[in-house]
């Protein structure tokens, strides 16, 4: 992984945004608990502040505090068949645990289906526990791709939540505010796409694991002139980086592709495993979900814009498209190859790969890793096996 | 009284291409869930419903993941290439992540048959959701009009309607029947029954079901002491389960099934029209599947089992299903708070080894008759 300077502001505006959180409460601000893929841009308009437990599990993850929370739901009676983000923060609930020692208790939820229809079940149980309100968002996955119809129904959706909101908080929606939130939420998107296309230079300036943790505020804060601010910083820095010709890793030989979430908890094995190996992963699908770049935004009526961005994630494209999507991708970044994590907690990612990277390996050439994980729950991992079969695959590219 | 109906299920294959054949009707393949299955019937179309692969294994990759649940495995495997030879599409409900991406990979590798989507709408929103079915009601319309090549007039539609309306009613008095006097008929049985619908011409079941019901009503069996017990799950497989079930001496008074009781109690159809779909699917028996603000899931699932007055309630979990792990929690709590104790067993539909199992429900059923 990649010492960036901007690393530092980061996690200072992740941990006053926490802090903020936790404080909700005393500060008598509402708090709502909303998916990572949902139109936290209403909430920002309405001065709500949003926590995302996908965010907090990833964070648990990666401090290696997932397991224990695991366990704790798991003794409670969650299978150890449902997702591991859940499991993770239905422990956080059951122990305070984690580092932020749970998550502070929301006023409301929000949830949307553009990830997963996992999330429905999921936030189902927080709204019973927690006895609140649960706004539901539906945007399918788009089956005969991205069309005027899917984007109408979201947009029918929209003014229900603006007005769900307004109902739940007492007070009449602030269009104005909505309206700055909408261009900076843009901006920082245009920001962090500007980021990701960075790695079309050779060396990559960043890699993947470096994006899997900066992308922390574009998940949280976009919205914020905070995550502007942020992500114009990084930007700044990577293209000095690529001025210099610094790379991500020091003998960037094979230029790969991350399919599926990040496996939490082996993020910094993974990086050096991957850079010791002259190995650079410097395209993720996942960290691209945050990516989606409208050109003239400010021309065009803002929920349309927002509802096309929300629907667009690679996790809610249809498998020809996902396909399509890969081989533009390998060309667009030279591309030597793809890991693929077949991720035992998600599986709308998951089922469908082997078919996937089939198809993308004929019409590419471009073969590919398949890791057997899970994104959370360290216990489906191994480090021997994918050790051995990282070396193999290497291998088989310097053929 | 039983042997049509045992028949039926015992050749899916037979049964299928014989009617197929005789109606002149095309059959199309009808996944699990919520499918509108009225206007593929309205459509001269022979609707078949599966929840496993029907006959042999087709050999090949299902191209799903280990942890995909051993019924999509199953129908990914058996319908990768489709058993049926008059098939003519495959009709899919998005109930789930897993059989979402499986209709996925199967609209990618098969390209002669048509595939039919119903999107369940998972929103807050009523309007939205009223108009989103309204437009795949119409896209549905156009796609089995191009399968079917016929263009059903309101009657006929209406005609169809009110035989699956037909249908859920017997169904529904059947399980009164049931739960009634659970002896009546053996767990196996029943749900041979209930299964001979899903391959069976709507026709033709509901008039042998009527025959049916209206002996079992007649039928003087004496009342069993066995406790009282409700399933809970997405489907009764494998059914050596079920003979276990009967062999331990408990009688099965009711479900709370996808397979089963979620999908007849819902209120009658009164149209092919979004808002009487709306009602139909949204407005009835909870289900793990459906979301539904207003309804309170575990709320609902307390009440029948109150209601149904059963001693036990076996939570028959799918390994690696979602929706309903999610669920088990809050149920079994809804289920303490009745102080009715539960037993969740945990399967897979080719499962062959059932001797856990059956230890298990044996000690279950000896602690339900100890605690009388």
């Amino acid at each position: 992984m990649t010492k960036l300077a901007s690393y530092k502001a980061m996690k200072e505006t992740m941990m006053v945004y926490y802090l903020e959180a936790k404080n909700a409460s005393h500060n008598n601000r509402p708090l709502a608990w909303i998916t990572s893929g949902a139109p936290v841009e209403f909430l920002y308009a309405m001065d709500v502040i949003p926590i995302y437990p996908e965010n907090h599990a990833a964070m648990c993850g990666t401090s290696r505090d997932s397991l224990k929370l695991i366990e704790a739901a798991e003794a409670r009676g969650y299978p150890q068949d449902i997702c591991s983000y859940a499991r993770t923060d239905f422990g956080a609930y059951l122990t305070n645990g984690g580092p932020i020692m749970g998550l502070p208790k929301p006023d409301f939820l929000v949830c949307s289906t553009n990830i997963c229809r996992t999330v429905v079940k999921w936030y189902e149980e927080v709204a019973r526990n927690y006895d609140i309100p649960l706004i539901m968002i539906d945007m399918p996955l788009l089956h005969r791709g991205l069309n005027g119809e899917a984007v109408d129904y979201v947009v029918e959706q929209f003014d229900y939540y603006r007005e769900r909101i307004s109902e739940i908080l007492g007070k009449p929606f602030d269009d104005k505010k909505f309206a700055e939130v909408y261009k900076l939420s843009m901006e920082a998107t245009r920001y962090w796409n500007k980021i990701l296309k960075l790695a079309r230079n050779r060396p990559s300036p960043f890699d993947s694991f470096d994006t899997f943790i900066h992308l922390a505020p574009i998940v949280t804060l976009r919205g914020t002139k905070k995550c502007v601010d942020y992500y114009k910083m990084l930007y700044d820095e990577l293209v000095g980086r690529v001025e210099k010709k610094v790379g991500a890793i020091p003998d960037e030989r094979y230029r790969l592709l991350w399919d599926n979430l990040p496996i939490w908890y082996k993020i910094r094995d993974l990086s050096d495993k991957f850079a010791s190996e002259g190995a650079a992963l410097i395209v993720a699908t996942y960290t691209n979900s945050w990516a989606p770049v409208e050109d003239n935004f400010l021309e065009k009526e803002p929920y349309r814009v927002l509802a096309e961005a929300y629907l667009k994630p690679y996790i809610n494209m249809n498998i020809a498209d996902r396909i399509n999507y890969l081989v533009k991708m390998i060309e667009e970044f030279e591309l030597d190859g793809m890991v693929i994590h077949s991720d035992r907690s998600c599986k709308p990612y998951s089922l469908g790969q082997y078919l996937i990277c089939d198809e993308v390996t004929k019409r590419t050439g471009k073969p590919s890793l398949v890791i057997e994980a899970d994104m959370n729950d360290p216990r489906s991992y191994s480090d021997a096996q994918i050790n051995v079969r990282i070396e193999a695959f290497i291998e088989t590219l310097g053929r | 009284m039983l042997d049509f109906f045992r028949k039926a299920v015992a050749e899916p294959l037979k049964t299928v291409e014989y009617y197929s054949e005789n109606l002149g009707r095309d059959i199309v393949i009808l996944f699990p869930g919520y499918f509108p299955v009225e206007l593929i019937h309205a459509h001269s179309l022979y609707p078949v419903q599966v929840w496993e692969k029907v006959g042999e294994s087709q050999a090949g990759d299902s191209y799903l993941q280990p942890f995909a649940c051993s019924l999509a495995q199953s129908l990914a495997l058996g319908f990768l290439s489709p058993p049926f030879s008059n098939a003519k599409a495959y009709a899919f409900t998005t109930i789930c992540d897993t059989l979402q991406n499986l209709s996925e990979i199967l609209k990618y590798k098969i390209r002669d048959k048509e595939h039919l989507l119903f999107v369940l709408p998972t929103t807050s929103d009523p309007i939205a959701r009223n108009g989103f079915l309204e437009r795949q009601l119409k896209e549905l319309r156009e796609k089995l009009e191009e399968i079917g090549r016929v263009q059903p007039s309101r009657d006929e539609e209406t005609r169809s309607l009110e035989f699956y309306n037909g249908k859920r009613q017997l169904l529904r008095k059947l399980y009164g029947i049931r739960r009634k006097n659970p002896s009546v008929l053996s767990a196996r049985d029943f749900y041979t029954v209930v299964a001979a619908g899903d391959i069976l011409p709507v026709e033709i079941y509901n008039e042998e079901l009527e025959r049916l019901t209206a002996e079992l009503s007649e039928k003087e069996s004496p009342k069993s002491s066995a406790p009282r017990v409700m399933l809970n799950g997405i489907i009764p497989r494998p059914w050596g389960v079920l003979d276990i079930l009967d062999s331990a001496g408990l009688s099965v008074a009711d479900d709370d099934m996808l397979f089963g009781r979620r999908r007849f109690f819902r209120s009658d159809l009164s149209g092919t029209d979004a808002t009487s779909y709306d009602e139909h699917i949204f407005c009835g028996a909870t289900c793990s599947f459906l979301y539904i603000e207003s309804i309170n899931r575990v709320f609902d699932f307390k009440n029948l089992v109150a209601e149904s007055g059963v001693e036990g309630v076996i939570i028959w979990q799918i390994k690696f299903c979602e929706p309903e792990a999610f669920e088990r929690v809050a149920l079994k709590s809804a289920l303490d708070e009745l102080s009715v104790p539960s037993l969740a067993i945990e399967v897979e539909l080719g499962m062959k080894n059932l001797a856990g199992i059956e230890t298990r429900i044996e000690g279950f059923s000896e602690m339900l008759k100890e605690k009388r």
